[in-house]
């Protein structure tokens, strides 16, 4: 294909991804390096790097940086490991039932966040039924504290995410060779072996895939954690994301709330760089 | 695929669909925004019936000669989305066409600061707002001062009937700002069975608060004696509010150096934790102001302190399980020798300064809505502010005498300070801190302080 033709084709993409992603990037980028508020936000002053040195100076921003941390070391792999073992219970499964165990899996998927995070919230409100059922079985209250309300933010997010895994390695399943399956029984491997040597080899490419969508995904936590909350500071579970909302509209500090949303930008792409080459380079060895 | 899979498949999505429809929730009431309210009696004003020529349920105005579309924005609770579709009546009027947008508090207050700052035409022609925000607002120059108007429309909208009080609390800096149509305060429901059986008078102290706890405390059908709402930052601020009022603190010094960490403010907090501790506990410290209406509707709670725009569904026979058996009382005094513990708020419609339509077209559109029928209407809903609706029979007979003692001898509304929003934001970041223990009333004070003189020098409010 000779370059003029590549560029046509790739042009729509590129102009999609520089209006969506790479304009408001510079644009947040040089925002970061301004005093801007509501009051002056036609006529914003530059003070250089000052923002993004009290960012990293602030201690509520690297509080919120180590839940947000905490936040992705349990819940990624936690929806990993349950999308994986949900896609293989219903790779076991056929006929009817297997569409009604898709539809289910997949409903968390379907309700918009904010709506299934103030549901789930609902379930354990004093007069709801999961605050009901813990006061019957442990006879004590439920109420919402530092440790209770970071494990529901956690729940949460592992009950909306999970489908996603799940859905991505039931496909990569469906194309497993069933021949290796059948050469491993006939070798006498018993399932686990199985599972361990041929079906996570054959999806290894979609687990770091997956691994990194959902440390990307996880990283802009947001409406569990303002739903949950409520910007309650006793509960100590401010995510980077909430954060950043909390310093553009509480405090209206516009320009501060950029540079910390272009520092997140930057520490996640510190963290998946390494990610991406290792995949890069097993790209061209399998090629 | 088969056929018959197919059909299945295609009745069970179907059904999901179906479900999620039914089954998707209310939208949770937006945080109540108080807005400036002013303490005022009603008085027993002669009310005037409208005209046989006149229709009072219509919108009475005349057609535009263009087709004009006004916009508005608020934030939805049952009185605020009365007031909303009040103003879509005048969609009947010829070339006119009245869109309103009803969001959660947050995000409209973050959409219109959006709006507003941002220059150019404003998006909306009429929005939703609060005394507080009126200063902020009006401080920024984004809204159009309503003087003219005001004195224009004073005699043909009767804007007598809304207090002086009022017009005071949606006025900055001598200009007004804004037609207020809804007052709220903070005051005392309680459980009337249960204040007879183990005779407890209504507190009026928070003193008496605490001993009515003490005496409650082991009632069984009780999850918590008593509540205020102390569930999130915003909360704490406000109740902070009511508390420093009524020990004599107040917010700002003149030059909006931070006020309220002196020995009246530690005072104030410290009557807090003593509230927290006799009567809510940790468990108490989570109820919102949902958790605290339902707890009064189901016996699961003893007595509150809560909004007054609560008190009509205490008698909602859908609602609650006690109707007729809720009783009301002004707000307590945290300090015996102080103000009641109750401020007052209103809500009000102002007018961007850079809207594309006729201000005098939106501001009769304001009036059509806000009339004294539609309050009339509306008192079955929430406070108005039309002295006129009281002697006229409407509704909240059973509270409307709580209310008005509470607007009458409380700690008044909050200051029209265009800083205020930082000083609430500092110090709904270190109040809660104080319900848990981690900070004492003095730690967390001189932290809120710390932190907002930091933001208000920052942005030019203190010098």
């Amino acid at each position: 294909m000779k370059a003029k033709d590549f560029y046509k084709f790739v042009a729509p993409s590129l102009i999609a991804m520089g209006t969506l992603l790479v304009f408001p990037l510079v644009m947040a980028t040089w925002l970061g390096l301004n005093f801007m508020t509501y009051r002056n936000i036609n006529n914003p002053v530059f003070v250089g790097l000052a923002n993004y040195i009290e960012v990293l100076t602030d201690q509520r921003f690297w509080q919120a940086f180590r839940f947000t941390v905490l936040f992705i070391a349990i819940t990624v792999p936690a929806t990993i490991v349950i999308g994986f073992l949900l896609a293989l219970f219903l790779d076991q499964i056929s006929g009817h039932v297997r569409g009604v165990f898709i539809t289910t899996y997949l409903l968390p998927m379907v309700i918009v966040p904010v709506v299934g995070t103030m549901m789930f919230r609902l379930l354990f409100v004093p007069s709801g039924i999961a605050a009901w059922l813990y006061q019957e079985i442990l006879k004590q209250p439920f109420f919402f504290n530092e440790v209770s309300v970071k494990i529901l933010i956690i729940l949460n997010a592992i009950w909306t995410t999970t489908p996603f895994p799940f859905i991505v390695m039931y496909a990569g399943l469906q194309t497993l060779p069933q021949e290796q399956i059948e050469a491993a029984l006939m070798d006498g491997a018993n399932r686990r072996q199985q599972v361990r040597y041929i079906v996570i080899p054959h999806l290894s490419s979609l687990l770091v895939f997956l691994g990194l969508i959902l440390i990307m995904d996880a990283y802009r936590v947001f409406d569990s954690i303002f739903v949950l909350t409520q910007q309650n500071p006793i509960y100590k579970a401010a995510s980077v994301m909430s954060y950043i909302f909390r310093t553009a509209m509480a405090v209206q500090q516009l320009g501060l709330a950029n540079a910390m949303a272009i520092l997140t930008v930057i520490m996640v792409m510190i963290v998946l760089i390494p990610l991406l080459v290792h995949t890069y380079h097993d790209q061209i060895e399998e090629r | 695929m088969k056929k018959i899979q197919f059909v299945w498949f295609a009745l069970l999505s179907l059904l999901v669909v179906v479900s999620l429809i039914g089954c998707q929730p209310q939208a949770t009431a937006p945080v109540e925004q108080p807005t400036a309210v002013v303490v005022e009696q009603p008085t027993a004003a002669v009310v005037e019936q409208p005209t046989a020529t006149v229709d009072p349920t219509a919108c009475n105005l005349d057609a535009p000669s263009t087709p004009v579309e006004i916009n508005m924005i608020g934030w939805s609770f049952p009185i605020t989305d009365f007031y909303a579709s009040e103003l879509k009546k005048c969609n009947q009027v010829e070339n006119l066409t009245v869109n309103t947008q009803q969001l959660d508090s947050a995000s409209a207050h973050e959409q219109m600061r959006l709006g507003l700052a941002g220059g150019g035409k404003a998006p909306w022609a009429i929005i939703h707002n609060t005394a507080q925000d009126l200063a902020e607002f009006g401080s920024a120059g984004w809204l159009y001062p309503l003087d003219d108007l005001v004195k224009k429309y004073w005699t043909e909208y009767k804007l007598d009937d809304i207090p002086e009080a009022a017009w005071t609390t949606v006025t900055y800096e001598g200009h007004i700002y804004g037609v207020p149509w809804d007052a709220n305060t903070i005051m005392m429901f309680y459980n009337m069975d249960l204040f007879t059986e183990y005779n407890i008078i209504p507190p009026t102290t928070y003193d008496e608060v605490i001993a009515a706890c003490k005496i409650l405390k082991n009632e069984p059908s009780l999850a918590v004696p008593f509540t205020m709402n102390l569930h999130a930052g915003w909360a704490w601020e406000i109740e902070f509010f009511n508390f420093i009022g009524s020990f004599g603190g107040k917010y700002f010094n003149p030059d909006n150096t931070p006020a309220f960490n002196s020995p009246e403010g530690v005072a104030a907090l410290t009557k807090m934790k003593e509230v927290v501790d006799a009567c809510m506990g940790p468990q108490g410290l989570t109820y919102s102001i949902d958790d605290s209406e339902i707890g009064m509707e189901t016996g699961t709670i003893g007595f509150v302190n809560i909004w007054a725009s609560r008190a009509a569904n205490m008698d909602n026979p859908e609602k609650s399980n006690f109707v007729g058996r809720i009783g009301f009382a002004p707000a307590a005094a945290p300090n015996p020798a102080g103000k009641l513990g109750g401020s007052s708020w209103y809500d009000a419609y102002s007018i961007p300064a850079n809207t594309g339509v006729d201000p005098d077209l939106v501001f009769r559109v304001i009036m059509e809505a806000t009339d004294f029928q539609s309050q009339l209407e509306a008192s079955q809903l929430g406070i108005v502010v039309r002295t006129s609706v009281a002697a006229a029979g409407g509704g909240g007979s059973r509270y409307l005498g709580a209310v008005n003692e509470t607007l009458a001898k409380g700690v008044g509304s909050l200051p029209s300070n265009p800083a205020l929003v930082l000083m609430q934001a500092a110090l709904g970041n270190w109040l809660p801190l104080v319900g848990t223990g981690e900070k004492t009333p003095a730690e967390a004070l001189q932290a809120a302080a710390d932190e907002y003189l930091a933001q208000a020098t920052q942005q030019g409010f203190v010098k």
